[in-house]
């Protein structure tokens, strides 16, 4: 097929230079705010961010989805929900073990016995132990 | 009559077991959501879209519906309990709701939100069901030039909602553009930006950014805080609706509020917060109590309820007619139209007009229901406030990751969901509006494939789409809009800069 004046790179290109310009003319306004104020102009809100937290959070999460298709939705989700009441600032042993145990099954209840969901069950024997698992909850 | 009795038959359908339980399931999910200071129906929206994969389009847009109309009164919950804003748009309802709520009881605040919220919200499904046909019918005249043009105006409309940040918002945008012309190029078929990654290679799915950027970004934004909102309330609260005597004292109020918003539903990308702000300011100043305003007058709170609600049915007028998102919620049931292969667009309202006055009817009944969900949310919003933020924020993350999972089975787009959450929260974090990306990926590929479709089938002449009226109009439009957003941006750097010569 002839390819005529608007071709496949023209769009992303276009957008990619228009994102580059607006850019431009941010760093522009930021350096004429900073040289007329004498000093950085504020970037955030002032929320008051906990670097820590934010750093474990956002790995915790990360490590969530790389842990998806190893172990299973099934194991790996207990740990992600114990792991953020954690980091949530509950300490209560009951509670996260509860809230974990409880709040998995009902997910797996929900998305792989109601929603037919083929949510991964993980490689080798971490498969073998969801199917068991499945089997036991009923959900197989 | 015509549309008097498709609107009956679409009565008919939306009343449907199914249907109706469908509508109130999503009703209940807003409130909820709505409620919750932190979480807002639109993250309830995005978390929800793929679930709505294994439903028909029709029962998507009636959940998804009941979720927005539901969603814009539930925010105002936590307003008149907590004086916390649940969402942005119910934070003009803190400041005479709170005050009526202390003085008089959380009941008469909650009875004048809902009241009002309701009629506003019936009125603009009305318009929605009466008005949106004879504006689809003329929308019909539109070739493809005249939709490029018309997605144009609804991509810069985001200029509407930037709020001292327009160029962050426009970065944002044209990132977000770019980002949706990832993988095969809509006439040719030709890779691009994929980077040589095979997961690249199909595109990303609006969804799955969709939730990133919304669900994730808020949950890590939510964990990150050193001093969160406390949600302990430990507040019973119970409402009604309110007598037809206090209706009637409210009337002004409601019926500017419920005029405003449905106007400003049909403004691209102005939304609930912008309705309900303005009918606030307007309220305040054609009140004869204007004077009072902040300290509880019922008019105060009325109006931007009103308001409000009122701009959910009319903000899916241009949604619906020419496939231009008049709102956030508004965007994600764009999403969910598409999702299921439906083209909003005029030809729609030729096409399958029974799904459409079954989604209207849908969306009137949505607002009855409200009022019956709201009671019952209410009354158990104490208890529901009293579960730790953190264990609801786990669950949403959940939902998120198996959401984005289920859009096409495949753990790479959790990832892509993983990265566009972690982006999400970084870009809240530094105040970089998210809401202009998310717009841009979902309108991006539809302005692209109008622009080249019309450059095709003229003849690669580009000067169509200013020789044709409608096409110009609606350009020059959308240029008229940029100047105007831009020239105090402008002014502002020119003062700047006459203001660093001089120190």
């Amino acid at each position: 097929m002839a390819r005529g004046v608007v071709g496949p790179a023209t769009w992303p290109k276009a957008m990619l230079l228009c994102a580059a310009a607006a850019a431009a003319l941010l760093a522009l306004v930021r350096l004429l705010e900073a040289s007329a104020l004498r000093k950085p102009p504020a970037t955030d809100d002032g929320t008051d961010y906990h670097e820590g937290r934010s750093i474990g959070a956002v790995a915790l999460l990360l490590g969530y989805g790389i842990a998806i298709p190893l172990v299973g939705i099934a194991w790996s989700t207990p740990v992600f929900i114990a792991g953020w009441l954690l980091l949530g600032g509950i300490r209560k042993p009951l509670t996260v073990g509860l809230v974990s145990i409880l709040g998995t099954i009902g997910v797996l209840y929900f998305f792989v016995k109601l929603s037919v969901m083929p949510l991964d069950r993980g490689k080798g024997a971490f498969e073998q132990a969801t199917v068991a698992l499945y089997r036991l909850l009923g959900i197989y | 009559m015509d549309a008097l009795a498709a609107f009956a038959n679409g009565l008919a359908v939306a009343l449907q077991p199914l249907h109706l339980g469908v509508m109130v399931a999503g009703v209940l999910i807003g409130v909820i959501a709505g409620a919750l200071p932190g979480i807002s129906f639109v993250n309830a929206m995005a978390i929800a879209l793929p679930f709505t994969y294994m439903m028909s389009p029709l029962v998507a847009m009636m959940f998804l519906g009941g979720i927005y109309v539901g969603g814009v009164f539930g925010g105002s919950i936590s307003s008149l309990l907590l004086n916390i804003p649940g969402d942005p748009d119910s934070l003009p309802s803190c400041w005479d709701g709170y005050p009526i709520s202390q003085r008089d009881g959380p009941q008469r605040a909650l009875s004048i939100a809902i009241t009002a919220s309701a009629v506003g919200g019936l009125f603009s499904a009305l318009l929605l069901a009466f008005a949106s046909p004879p504006f689809a019918r003329f929308a019909l005249t539109f070739d493809q030039p005249e939709f490029f043009a018309a997605t144009v105006l609804g991509l810069v409309s985001v200029l509407a909602i930037a709020k001292g940040q327009l160029l962050m918002s426009l970065m944002s945008l044209f990132l977000g553009v770019a980002i949706g012309a990832i993988g095969s190029d809509p006439l040719y078929g030709v890779a691009r930006l994929t980077f040589g990654f095979e997961l690249l290679s199909s595109g990303i799915e609006f969804t799955v950014v969709m939730i990133g950027l919304f669900a994730l970004g808020e949950v890590l934004d939510y964990a990150s805080q050193r001093l969160r909102p406390d949600f302990g309330v430990r507040q019973k609260a119970r409402m009604g609706i309110l007598s037809l005597r206090d209706l009637w004292a409210l009337r002004g109020s409601i019926g500017r509020g419920t005029g405003i918003g449905s106007v400003i539903g049909v403004v691209p990308g102005a939304g609930a917060a912008v309705g309900a702000l303005v009918a606030y300011g307007i309220e305040r100043q054609v009140n004869s109590r204007r004077d009072e305003f902040g300290t509880g007058v019922e008019d105060g709170l009325a109006a931007p309820e009103a308001s409000k609600n009122a701009t959910t049915g009319t903000a899916l007028i241009p949604l619906l007619t020419l496939g231009i998102p008049g709102s956030a919620g508004a965007a994600i049931m764009l999403a969910a139209l598409m999702l299921h292969g439906v083209q909003p667009g005029p030809a729609l309202y030729t096409k399958d007009p029974g799904m459409l006055y079954a989604i209207f009817a849908s969306f009137t009944l949505a607002n009855v229901f409200m009022v019956i969900v709201s009671v019952g949310v209410t009354r158990f919003f104490g208890a529901l406030m009293r579960a730790d933020p953190a264990i609801i924020c786990a669950f949403i993350a959940i939902f998120s990751v198996v959401g984005a999972f289920g859009v096409r089975n495949n753990i790479a787009d959790v990832y892509l969901c993983l990265v566009f959450g972690v982006l999400g929260f970084y870009m809240r974090r530094f105040g970089f509006p998210a809401a202009p990306m998310v717009l841009g990926v979902i309108l991006g590929p539809l302005a692209e494939g109008y622009l080249m479709t019309s450059m095709a089938n003229y003849a690669d002449d580009w000067t169509v789409f200013f020789t044709r009226p409608k096409s110009a109009f609606l350009l020059s439009l959308a240029g008229g809009f940029v100047v105007w957003a831009l020239w105090p941006e402008l002014r502002r750097l020119a003062r700047r800069a006459t203001d660093g010569r001089r120190n």
